[in-house]
């Protein structure tokens, strides 16, 4: 498994407008693949903290004609050419149903309507996960097609997609894991190239199918989680839809966050007799201990060394 | 991209009509109201439909601004039914008729 792109709304990692519209959401795999506005004004309103998510960030997508895009080849490494296999974590808040086709986030060419890869709000508020060959004219394409109900909860959305069959997983907890569908049948003949990865829209070649909904938080993958991976990235999402948690100390919010998907910044430390003294110059991701953590949330904190290192 | 499927044009030729004359009246939505006012003729059936409609989309898209700044939720509305002519090869004609219906729910 590999991360193509991680998305977290930190304040650190959007850039906004003075009206608060999302200019640019950075990618945090390392792989460059950062979302832009897809028009001017229209990238969708930025939040800094949301009781939605826990107190993070989200993104609202209007509905209308706000979307953000990567044409920078996102699209393709995930889902383009034959059978691929990939995977896309979510942490979402569906707004408003009433109406098909709003695609939640969707994959398109540039110059033809075929191939495409979408995931939406189906009829009236059910989960549709599709894809659409090169060669396939028209059609509600191959997948979850109008399954189950999206609500308007926060919630977390796992879709795995083997190549050929897709599942589609929500989850408002951990522990409470709503398999909406799997093992769908998606085989296509080929995907061929995709172009665009747009959250909020599906962008070929016109845009159209605006869905008005939160995020906060989006992983994509290249591969379908081990059953390890899937834990752990459940783990995370659980973050975002959970009640905020009591922080006791630095060193738990160091444990808290070592599972973040970042590259480890260097920062500088002393060793005392109660653990490591921490001095976070910025608010990118540290590592301490062997702990991946925001240096935000520990700022200039005392960490106690912990009896065993988890990995 | 649209294939020959037949969706109940009297809902269109209805409702077409009406909602841009509720247009006619609300801030921001001239553009739109021009816009809209070029497939309000005799749309017979989904073809016909989505060609006027693709025809209007880049305007209706750059109306949705103005609209968006006065009434949000009617911008939506106008929104769903410029995905018609954009998604129409994705959608079934009933898809169709529901954002429709959201459009009309929006201008009531």
């Amino acid at each position: 498994m590999a991360t193509l792109a991680l998305y977290e709304l930190f304040t650190t990692y959007v850039s906004v407008d003075g009206s608060n519209n999302t200019l640019l959401v950075a990618d945090l795999s390392g792989n460059g693949f950062d979302l832009a506005e897809g028009t001017s004004t229209n990238g969708g309103v930025y939040s800094s903290a949301s009781s939605l998510f826990s107190g993070y960030g989200c993104i609202l997508m209007d509905g209308v004609d706000d979307y953000l895009v990567n044409t920078g080849g996102l699209a393709n490494a995930m889902a383009g050419g034959s059978d691929n296999s990939y995977a896309m974590h979510m942490t979402m808040q569906h707004v408003a149903d009433g109406t098909s086709g709003d695609v939640i986030c969707g994959q398109g060419d540039n110059s033809d309507n075929n191939p495409i890869c979408r995931f939406t709000e189906g009829t009236t508020g059910s989960w549709t996960v599709a894809k659409r060959g090169a060669d396939t004219p028209t059609g509600t394409g191959a997948g979850i097609l109008n399954v189950g109900t999206i609500g308007t909860s926060t919630l977390n959305a796992e879709i795995e997609h083997t190549g050929t069959a897709v599942s589609l997983f929500t989850s408002t907890k951990p522990q409470s894991i709503t398999t909406v569908a799997s093992g769908t049948a998606a085989d296509v003949n080929t995907l061929g190239t995709l172009d665009n990865f747009a959250v909020g829209t599906l962008l070929r070649v016109a845009v159209g199918g605006f869905s008005n909904f939160r995020w906060s938080y989006l992983h994509v993958m290249d591969a379908v989680p081990t059953s390890t991976e899937r834990t752990q990235l459940r783990s995370i999402m659980a973050r975002y839809t959970s009640a905020p948690q009591v922080i006791r100390s630095a060193a738990e919010r160091v444990r808290r966050d070592r599972h973040l998907h970042a590259q480890a910044r260097p920062i500088t430390w002393k060793k005392t007799k109660s653990g490591l003294m921490v001095a976070a110059e910025d608010t990118k991701i540290v590592q301490v201990n062997g702990f991946r953590a925001l240096a935000r949330d520990i700022d200039f904190a005392l960490v106690t060394a912990p009896r065993k290192k988890v990995a | 991209m649209a294939a020959a499927k037949k969706i109940p044009h009297d809902e269109f030729k209805r409702e077409l009509p009406a909602i841009c004359q509720k247009l006619a009246g609300r801030p921001g939505c001239g553009k739109a109201l021009a816009a809209l006012a070029k497939v309000r003729g005799d749309t017979q059936d989904l073809p016909a439909l989505v060609a006027e409609l693709m025809a209007v989309q880049a305007e209706l898209l750059a109306s949705l601004g103005d609209v968006k700044a006065h009434d949000p939720e009617l911008a939506r509305g106008l929104s769903k039914l410029r995905d018609v002519a954009v998604m129409a090869d994705l959608l079934s004609p009933e898809e169709m008729l529901e954002k429709l219906e959201f459009l009309r729910a929006r201008t009531s």
